[in-house]
């Protein structure tokens, strides 16, 4: 089973997927607990719409993408903060416009072509040398913002109102805040696909947080989670012979479910022995 | 000031939505006319034009001699399914034929679904010429339009379930396609037929140097085999005498299951290959991943499904791509001349 590993573009996808995943989950939570869990989603989306007026453009798609998905990013964080939308809604609004953009310029070029469809599944397997050493420098980059600003993070998502009258720059942290998750987001669409990456970003933490720990623990545990769920995903899609990021996707809800689950019945065990 | 914010809204609304119905209405309205002309046309013509016997796909029968009469200030109007059956047709008809195109250039044609407006637009066409084999999967959805399929009377095993579609890479047999073009044009546009047969002539010689050209290059390779993207050489390896494996299946993917990429790598690595090739329209990743494992390098082996713009600008057709391929498969076969 394991003489998959000699090959080299699997030690690619696994290396790179569990830097990824890494950087993912560790936003993620963040994420999670702003209630901005479909931030990811939005923030896809979006980077589609960019990918498609890449590929119109006919420059590189992935940073025209990038630039259009940090202006949404941005332009979410501006109608959340103003307090007139609600943050789902903005959501929903940018969720849309990303797709109806990136339909438009599809339509414009041509239609649909094998390019759109390969950063809409994604493919981690066909990850290169030079891919992976960029993602390897992001996720460095990502893990030591948060792990610099730690504890102005936690101020911030526990309690905003607080951390500004305490005199903490709260719409800088949030714009570089928002800025890192859309570079993860945008590399990962890469991996795992437009249409998946918000898994990355969300299902390892609400697993993580199923077991009720504290903070940093439980940033520990989805950090595990995913790359948990990246490497054995890898490597069962391998021995089935199917995509990857789905694979990917199916480990990390597997986990989910079970810990879930789990909870379920360790609830109802102590109230046994009780009686 | 509200109640002027409210004014200018409400005219704001009241506008578009009435620009909103003309635009529908009008649009609706060229949409039936369209459909009415096409009708028309299709009825008037049925005497003149070879009309399909059931539909939804007739076959235009290349040996039937229905007599046309056709003025030259109206030239044939003929639609072509992709790419190669493009060229060819206008190869043979050339300045006579008006010849159009239905998957847009630089579009991948397998899993092309035509739009409305096409559909529309076909139903006005004097024929439609298609490569057949299960390749244009959509033409039935086509009625009462007159259907040339090139792969008939082709020597070809034709499977019930997936059929090889990639006729156009074997020169000897794009010999019997324009052959059957040839028919059918004869038969819509009698009057020039000296023109299409000398064009017709023309065309099978520039085939035969081709086929010649091939098995002159391919006389001393040490290898054999060759690691193509999609299957879309089986032919043109049948009658070359070489084996063709490939990344993938008969229709170029995006995906390919992992355990495929793997076996692609130890077959390069049995095989002593170094090449492995990708197509001019797909993504490449795929092929430099096999490259990279086995050091080898990544050249463009095209189908030739589809033409971009610029090759378009650089005067580039069937020939200079089929040139263009055995040049690096020469290369990829370690060939001595």
């Amino acid at each position: 089973m394991l003489e998959i590993l000699q090959y080299e573009f699997i030690q690619r996808a696994l290396i790179s997927g569990i830097a990824i995943s890494l950087s993912c989950s560790l936003l993620g939570l963040f994420l999670v607990l702003k209630r901005f869990s479909l931030f990811g989603d939005a923030i896809s989306h979006v980077a589609f719409g960019g990918i498609a007026l890449g590929l119109f453009l006919k420059s590189n798609p992935i940073w025209v993408s990038f630039i259009v998905s940090v202006l949404g990013g941005l332009a979410m964080v501006k109608l959340n903060s103003s307090k007139r939308v609600y943050s789902d809604s903005s959501v929903a609004v940018l969720l849309s416009f990303g797709l109806a953009v990136g339909l438009v310029f599809i339509g414009l070029s041509g239609g649909f072509s094998i390019d759109i469809t390969s950063y809409l599944f994604g493919s981690i397997l066909l990850v290169s040398y030079e891919e992976t050493l960029i993602i390897i420098f992001l996720s460095i980059v990502i893990i030591s913002f948060v792990i610099v600003f730690y504890k102005r993070l936690v101020y911030l998502v526990f309690n905003e109102e607080q951390a500004k009258i305490s005199g903490l720059n709260v719409t800088l942290l949030n714009y570089l805040f928002i800025i890192l998750a859309t570079v993860s987001i945008v590399i990962s669409i890469r991996l795992i696909g437009i249409l998946m990456v918000s898994s990355l970003l969300i299902i390892p933490n609400v697993a993580a947080l199923l077991l009720g720990y504290g903070f940093k623990k439980t940033l520990l545990l989805s950090a595990c989670f995913s790359v948990l769920s990246v490497a054995i995903g890898t490597i069962l899609s391998y021995e089935i012979n199917v995509t990857p990021s789905g694979m990917i996707v199916l480990v990390s809800t597997g986990i989910f479910f079970s810990l879930s689950a789990s909870k379920y019945v360790a609830s109802k065990l102590p109230q046994n022995k009780n009686q | 000031m509200k109640s002027i914010v409210k004014g200018m809204l409400f005219i704001f609304i009241l506008g578009s939505s009435m620009l909103l119905i003309l635009l529908l209405s009008s649009s609706l309205a060229l949409k039936v006319t369209a459909i009415n002309e096409s009708l028309n046309t299709n009825g008037s013509e049925s005497a003149n034009i070879v009309k399909p016997s059931s539909p939804p796909a007739g076959y235009i029968d290349s040996g039937n001699n229905n007599e046309v009469t056709r003025s030259n200030a109206n030239p044939l109007k003929v639609f072509t399914s992709f790419y190669p059956v493009y060229d060819f047709v206008k190869k043979i008809g050339k300045d006579k034929v008006d010849v159009s195109i239905i998957v847009p250039n630089g579009m991948e044609p397998h899993d092309f679904e035509p739009t409305a407006k096409q559909i529309i637009d076909l139903q006005k066409a004097d024929a439609i010429f298609v490569n057949g084999m299960g390749f244009e999967s959509w033409i039935n959805k086509l009625n009462n339009v007159t259907i040339v399929d090139l792969s008939r009377d082709l020597p070809l095993e034709k499977n019930t379930q997936i059929s090889n579609p990639h006729i156009w890479l074997d020169p000897i047999l794009v010999k019997l396609q324009a052959k059957n073009i040839l028919n059918s044009l004869n038969n819509l546009d009698p009057q020039n037929k000296l023109y299409y047969n000398n064009n017709y002539v023309q065309f099978t010689n520039q085939l035969d140097k081709l086929n010649v050209d091939i098995i002159s290059s391919l006389a001393n390779c040490k290898l054999h085999d060759f690691l193509s993207f999609h299957d879309a050489f089986g032919y043109f390896a049948n009658r070359y005498g070489l084996v063709q494996h490939s990344i993938q299946g008969l229709s170029p993917e995006t995906e390919a299951p992992p355990q495929k990429i793997r076996e692609s790598i130890d077959l390069s690595k049995q095989l002593g290959l170094d090449v492995v090739f990708t197509e001019d329209n797909t993504d490449p990743r795929l092929s430099d991943t096999v490259a990279q494992e086995i050091n080898g390098q990544v050249l463009t082996l095209s189908p030739i499904e589809t033409i971009s713009d610029e090759e378009k600008q650089m005067n580039k057709d069937y020939f200079s791509k089929m040139y263009d391929n055995l040049n690096n498969l020469k290369i990829a076969l370690k060939c001595t001349n």
